[in-house]
């Protein structure tokens, strides 16, 4: 039977790498006592999958698992045993069964949405002027590492949407949409130095938090 | 609690920041207003220190006693000692952001010798003067435990208190004589009364202190959960450790002499803190540990009852080193899993001699007959462990090792093995260890082991790997072990230069360690070569480990002999420790 995790991370929690927080769920499925299924061959493992890596230092209200058990219990048994087995900052919002026909995690989403607080020198000023500049631009270059170690440019004006960057006590807060989809996933980072390349403010930027709200179909 | 703004903001600009703030599953919950807090300090990286099931044990003791609050404290990376100075920030504890200086207790665990830069690194980046007599009413009390306390001479000067033995028997006594007692001189005049607990400033150099040790393991405490690191550690899986001690006496050894007498767990305990191991943990694989895991009286029924238990949730089992007998071999057939497809082994010395004079008790038939059935199961990687430098060693000694790998190799063949053999020798320099019966004896000289490592070069042919490390630290080492209160200095000029993390063969700087020795009048080698009579006192003998020296002495003088000594499960040799010997038994 498979069935798809939701949960956040947040507090503490972003400090864990992606690998960690894998192993960090191998155990608390294992401390929960629930049966997962493995693969066949040589070097067998969980029937486990995750939705794309969230960065380090990145909180979340909405990130997922797939896993396949070979019980049969509901969903609300599954949640019932693996609440209270998460380490602090991760927590469960809900567990419900998969469809047979339902895509792979790595497939599912295309956007995300995400919530950026910096602290900077005149916020409201600040706010002006990039909405002024990611609205009105064509194309945003900036350079990103690839798989290789190596600079690529790219264009990240097509991986974001429903952009919007605004004061809030005394803070500057950027509201956007980024790309989740598979091959084109918008890093927030990447996503901040464009930003910061392209706007530059006296005093620079200091990001006070990055937080995912959501991750969209 | 420390300044949190100020901490995520050093945590940007580090590798693997969760090493530094806590958080995993089964971190103990931190008690408010007026608990005794004690800092859990391990002069090592985070995967080194959470690798140690002590201070694993020791950590949760102490939480659950109802007014102390133990946190804990690692050696930090370079990025991030950059970090907190450049910020002028003091080293903080993983569960509540706290500056070291602001705890009542800083203990350190000292497993090894080479890791007192790294104390001294920990102190600086807490603003903690390093020297005991240096420091206020008001800096925290500074600790010392672990194996490197049965000579405390060397760092004597650092700590308040030095604990001798196995901390858990006094530890909750210490923290109770403080929450009554919270002046810190008046304190430590209170707990000098109790035993183990020795505290340098307030010593008179002569009375000895006797070592401290849990006498039955099965009613010691165990922790119902563990702590479950997020980070790969070193040794990543459970361990359940099933005995305490090593039944075998071997003369070199000093594990061997300071966990005397051997304490067994029973089965049934076993089986109980497995299940609160793996229950807690969730961790894939069980270790069982010990010096010596399968001359546990129980280890076979042990073994096949928590296969039994844990087949069906694909837990494995494994035993972290193996003896050369049948028996083990048996044992690692059985486990079975891809890990073990190594074996490794621990002849120690080539020549039937020499393993006398080290009371090894095995032959050359048993080695070879071992390895025989190994590679008929169908072993092809084996890697053997030796020692160079042993007390009466000789040419012959030397040339012998190479003469058994040799005699290794040409047997792979016999059982016409379809894959090649992979031999690996690796030999240690050795170190003469107090409170072991050589510890009167030199250790020999960087040129006495350069001249042996180049008669293994010329006489072990390429096919078989090699590998020994340069002798310049193992004469550290020898010093720091058999040395005296001389080397506070050297430790403190050591540092100064830039030596810490010395434990990583890396980063070990030979020109300035002998810089620092000289900077004190001293020589590297010294003391570890120095050579001891019999009656002689030793700079140790304030510590009284439960062997006797004239146990020592004579176990020295066999040793001169070529006479062997039976272990403890055979017949006792009235170390002194137990009047009319122990008696070993265990129950289901
Ligand atoms: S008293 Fe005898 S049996 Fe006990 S540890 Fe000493 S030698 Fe071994």
């Amino acid at each position: 039977m498979k069935y798809r995790i939701n949960y956040r991370k947040v507090g503490g929690a972003v400090y864990i790498s992606h690998l960690d927080i894998q192993r960090a769920f191998q155990r608390a499925f294992r401390r929960a006592a629930l049966e997962l299924e493995y693969t066949e061959g040589y070097n067998p493992h969980e029937k486990l999958s995750y939705s794309p890596p969230l960065p380090l230092f990145v909180s979340s209200d909405d990130e997922y698992i797939d896993l396949e058990l070979s019980g049969a219990e509901t969903a609300q048994e599954v949640y019932g045993k693996l609440t209270g087995q998460l380490p602090r900052g991760l927590i469960l919002n809900g567990v419900r069964k998969l469809l047979i026909t339902e895509k792979p995690l790595s497939k599912t989403f295309v956007w995300a949405d995400y919530e950026i607080t910096a602290r900077v020198a005149n916020p409201a000023e600040a706010a002006e002027r990039i909405n002024e500049f990611v609205l009105g631009a064509q194309e945003i270059i900036t350079t990103k590492k690839t798989k290789s170690q190596k600079e690529a440019r790219v264009d990240i004006r097509p991986l974001l949407c429903e952009f919007e960057a605004a004061e809030e006590q005394g803070l500057l807060v950027i509201r956007s949409f980024l790309s989740m989809a598979n091959e084109m996933l918008l890093n927030p980072f990447t996503f901040i130095k464009a930003i910061e390349e392209n706007v530059p403010l006296e005093g620079g930027y200091y990001i006070e938090k990055i937080h995912k709200l959501k991750a969209y179909l | 609690m420390g300044d949190t703004t100020q901490i995520k903001k050093l945590l940007k600009n580090v590798l693997k920041p969760s090493r530094y703030t806590g958080g995993e599953f089964n971190e103990e919950r931190m008690k408010g207003e007026g608990a005794v807090n004690y800092c859990m300090a391990f002069p090592d990286t985070y995967e080194v220190g959470m690798s140690h099931l002590g201070i694993k044990i020791l950590y949760h003791l102490l939480n659950k006693m109802p007014n102390v609050n133990c946190e804990r404290a690692f050696a930090p990376a370079a990025d991030m000692a950059g970090q907190l100075k450049e910020n002028n920030m003091k080293l903080f504890s993983l569960e509540t952001f706290k500056p070291l200086d602001e705890f009542d207790f800083v203990g350190f665990s000292l497993q090894y010798e080479m890791c007192l830069t790294t104390v001294l690194y920990m102190l600086e980046l807490s603003g903690i003067p390093f020297k005991a007599a240096d420091r206020g009413e008001d800096l925290p009390i500074i600790m010392a435990g672990g194996p490197c306390c049965v000579n405390p001479l060397p760092f004597k000067d650092l700590f308040d208190i030095i604990v001798i033995g196995e901390a858990e028997e006094v530890l909750p006594a210490l923290m109770e004589l403080y929450e009554k007692n919270r002046s810190k001189s008046a304190f430590l005049k209170e707990a000098q009364k109790l035993e183990g607990v020795y505290i340098p400033l307030l010593h008179d150099g002569a009375e000895r202190i006797k070592r401290l040790y849990i006498e039955d393991m099965d009613s010691s405490f165990f922790p119902e959960k563990f702590i479950v690191p997020f980070t790969e550690t070193v040794f990543d899986r459970a361990a359940l450790e099933v005995m305490r001690g090593c039944p075998r006496g071997c003369r070199f050894c000093q594990a061997g002499m300071i966990y005397r007498p051997v304490r067994q767990k029973n089965v049934s305990t076993l089986l109980k803190q497995a299940d609160s191991l793996i229950d807690s943990t969730g961790y894939e694989e069980i270790s069982l540990t010990s010096l010596s895991t399968t001359d546990y009286m129980g280890c076979d029924e042990l073994l096949e009852k928590l296969y039994d238990k844990y087949a069906q949730r694909k837990t494995t089992v494994s035993l972290p080193s193996l003896r050369i007998d049948s028996f083990s071999l048996k044992l690692a057939k059985k486990m079975q899993t891809t890990r073990t497809m190594a074996l490794t082994f621990a002849p120690e010395a080539g020549s039937q001699r020499m393993r006398n004079i080290i009371n090894k008790n095995i032959s050359e038939e048993d080695i070879l007959s071992t390895l025989q059935e190994a590679f008929a199961s169908g072993y092809n990687r084996i890697k053997l462990y030796f020692m160079i430098g042993l007390p009466f060693e000789t040419e012959e000694d030397i040339l012998a090792i190479c003469a058994l790998l040799k005699k290794i190799f040409y047997s792979y063949g016999a059982s016409k093995p379809k894959k090649s053999l992979s031999l690996s020798a690796s030999v240690a320099c050795f170190v003469p260890k107090p409170h072991t019966p050589f510890e009167f004896f030199p250790q020999n000289t960087p040129e006495q082991f350069a001249e042996k490592q180049r008669l293994l070069v010329e006489g072990i042919p390429k096919k078989i790997k090699l590998s020994y490390h340069g002798a310049d630290m193992a004469v550290i080492e020898g010093d720091f072990a058999r040395g005296d209160e001389r080397l506070g200095n050297v430790i403190i000029s050591a540092y100064k230069k830039g030596c810490v993390f010395d434990s990583w063969g890396e980063n070990f700087d030979n020109a300035k360690w002998k810089a620092a020795y000289e900077e004190n009048g001293l020589t590297p080698g010294q003391f570890a070569q120095a050579s001891y009579g019999y009656e002689d006192s030793l700079p140790w003998d304030i510590i009284d480990m439960g062997v006797t020296k004239e146990y020592m002495a004579a176990e020295a003088q066999k040793a001169e002999k070529e006479a062997t000594t039976p272990g403890c499960f055979d017949k006792c040799s009235n170390c002194g420790i137990k009047k009319g010997g122990c008696r070993f038994e265990i129950q289901d």
